[in-house]
């Protein structure tokens, strides 16, 4: 038989039989993986809701043109069509005096001095009001700039809310909070990611303490590295393969029950079960990815440490 | 034929000799006896021919390979043609008594089909055709120094380090032990170099004696007698 294709095949049976054979140390280090991923994937779905909260906060934000009284409709047609030109604007859309109006009326139905003190008035005094959607909250302050500089700022607009400092504070506010939101979750991942990179590899390098003996053996009765590494590369495959399909499992159980928490918690996210059940071959797949790197990359690590017989 | 020229070998930075100048030549088929108390360089006579020490003098030679060439890529060809055998057995303990004795075809990429017909014969020929499926642990020190030997054998190999395999056995299994050597030495043609503290075995067995005394060969004898 070819010894090359012998080692594989030969390598895939130790492999196996050494994970089954030191159930034991397999268990101890599966266990840790778990743990790793699990850290992995929480994370991962934590982060996904709390941009969708963050993004369904940012899209209830807008800012209102108010355009100035008799104007014609060429004119307010000309202007949104130029609004819906400049940088960043995703939506502009046009609310008429009449629909202003039913707004205003609509939203203090329940405050008839307002809705009295209106009536006296001969004519509707709002204004013809445009509101503009931005691709995100870091749009605004160009969006406001780019139309109070145009030339529609003399002889259509009356003025924009952004230049009202508590529109402006709330959207400063807003784009601060997504900001430090970005910043914390990267370091919390990267921390954690690395604490449990090395508790991983720690383990694994304990776990093949056990086996120096094996690899000096194996060394000195004539075998090659690629032989004596192949059964340590698949138990490393194990240990990542086991891990992500156990960490998964825990994951999507934590995540029913605490699912109806969140949602409560976070007005407007996604159920945290469904986003893991719609997204569950990315984070499978994510968690194999570094599963397996961590497994087999402990493992090589820790083997070349004994190979020097 | 294995040859040592003038080699010294030293260990730590005091510089004491484990091997000092020593000048050796063994013939291929020869069974030789090395003597000596702890510390008198058996053990590295035999790792200077493994490979697992260089000298820092001198030359050692195995048929026509120079040991000192060898590097670490070089060592698995190397050491696949010795057999080794150890004190401490050194058998992977993970693996059962068949197992143990097919890795070493299997590093050589032997197939299956072989490995199934010679393995049981090599368990025959050291007495342990019944203990095939049973883990070192599961076995006496005599049992596990029958299958460190049929390792050692199942490839046939020219040459045979017994690093004494008797020191951690009775007096019954280690007759026993020095027979098969014996047996093997005598049917194989293997050369065999059979480092022991045991005097009654050594004047027993009537072979060449090298006789070694911190570091240096004191005596080279045929006349069998352990004498240190």
């Amino acid at each position: 038989m070819d010894l090359f294709f012998s080692t594989i095949i030969r390598s895939i049976k130790y492999g196996f039989q050494n994970f089954g054979r030191n159930i034991f140390l397999s268990i101890a280090t599966t266990s840790i993986m778990v743990l790793t991923l699990f850290g992995l994937g929480f994370f991962m779905v934590i982060n996904q809701i709390s941009s969708d909260a963050l993004q369904g906060i940012q899209n209830r934000v807008d800012i209102s043109v108010y355009l100035k009284d008799g104007l014609e409709e060429t004119q307010i047609n000309d202007f949104v069509s130029y609004v819906k030109t400049v940088e960043g604007v995703t939506e502009a859309n046009l609310i008429t005096k009449e629909m202003a109006l039913e707004k205003f009326k609509e939203t203090y139905k329940d405050n008839p001095s307002i809705i009295q003190s209106l009536q006296v008035l001969d004519e509707n005094p709002l204004p013809v009001t445009l509101t503009v959607k931005a691709e995100n909250s870091n749009f605004y302050q160009s969006i406001n700039d780019t139309l109070m500089s145009s030339e529609y700022a003399e002889s259509t607009i009356q003025e924009t809310d952004y230049q009202k400092s508590t529109s402006k504070e709330i959207i400063d506010r807003l784009n601060n909070i997504i900001r430090v939101t970005r910043n914390v979750g990267i370091s919390v991942i990267v921390v954690l990611a690395t604490i449990a990179i090395l508790i991983t590899y720690n383990t694994i390098r304990l776990t093949l303490y056990s086996y120096r003996q094996e690899i000096e053996i194996m060394r000195l009765v004539g075998a090659s590295d690629a032989q004596i590494k192949g059964p340590f590369f698949v138990e490393g495959v194990l240990f990542g393969v086991f891990g992500t399909f156990i960490s998964f499992l825990i994951l999507f159980i934590v995540v029913l029950l605490i699912s109806s928490g969140v949602k409560e918690f976070i007005a407007g996210s996604q159920p945290l079960s469904e986003y893991v059940l719609a997204n569950a071959f990315f984070i499978i797949g994510i968690q194999l990815i570094v599963g397996i790197i961590l497994g087999v990359g402990s493992s090589l690590i820790a083997i070349n440490r004994y190979l020097k017989v | 034929m294995i040859l040592f020229k003038n080699v010294t070998k030293a260990y730590g930075e005091e510089e004491s000799f484990a091997i000092e100048n020593i000048n050796l030549k063994i013939e291929s088929g020869e069974f030789v006896v090395l003597v000596g108390q702890s510390g008198a360089g058996k053990s590295t006579l035999m790792k200077l021919i493994t490979g697992e020490q260089k000298p820092d003098k001198g030359e050692v030679f195995l048929g026509k390979t120079r040991v000192n060439d060898l590097r670490y890529g070089d060592m698995p060809r190397h050491r696949k043609s010795l057999g080794i055998i150890f004190q401490d057995f050194k058998l992977l303990p993970s693996k059962t008594a068949f197992e143990n004795i097919a890795f070493a075809m299997e590093i050589l990429g032997k197939d299956n089909l072989e490995i199934n017909r010679k393995v049981p014969r090599f368990l025959n020929i050291v007495g342990m055709g019944a203990k095939a499926n049973k883990f070192p642990s599961q076995m006496s020190g005599g049992e596990r120094q029958r299958i460190a030997i049929a390792r050692a054998l199942i490839n046939e190999p020219k040459v045979l380090l017994a690093d004494e395999p008797t020191g951690n056995l009775d007096v019954f299994n280690s007759w026993d032990i020095v027979n098969l050597l014996l047996k093997i030495n005598e049917q194989l043609k293997t050369t065999i170099i059979f480092a022991t503290h045991n005097k009654e075995v050594v004047n027993s067995i009537n072979k060449r004696v090298i006789s070694l005394d911190k570091g240096k060969v004191i005596r080279d004898s045929l006349d069998g007698k352990y004498i240190i």
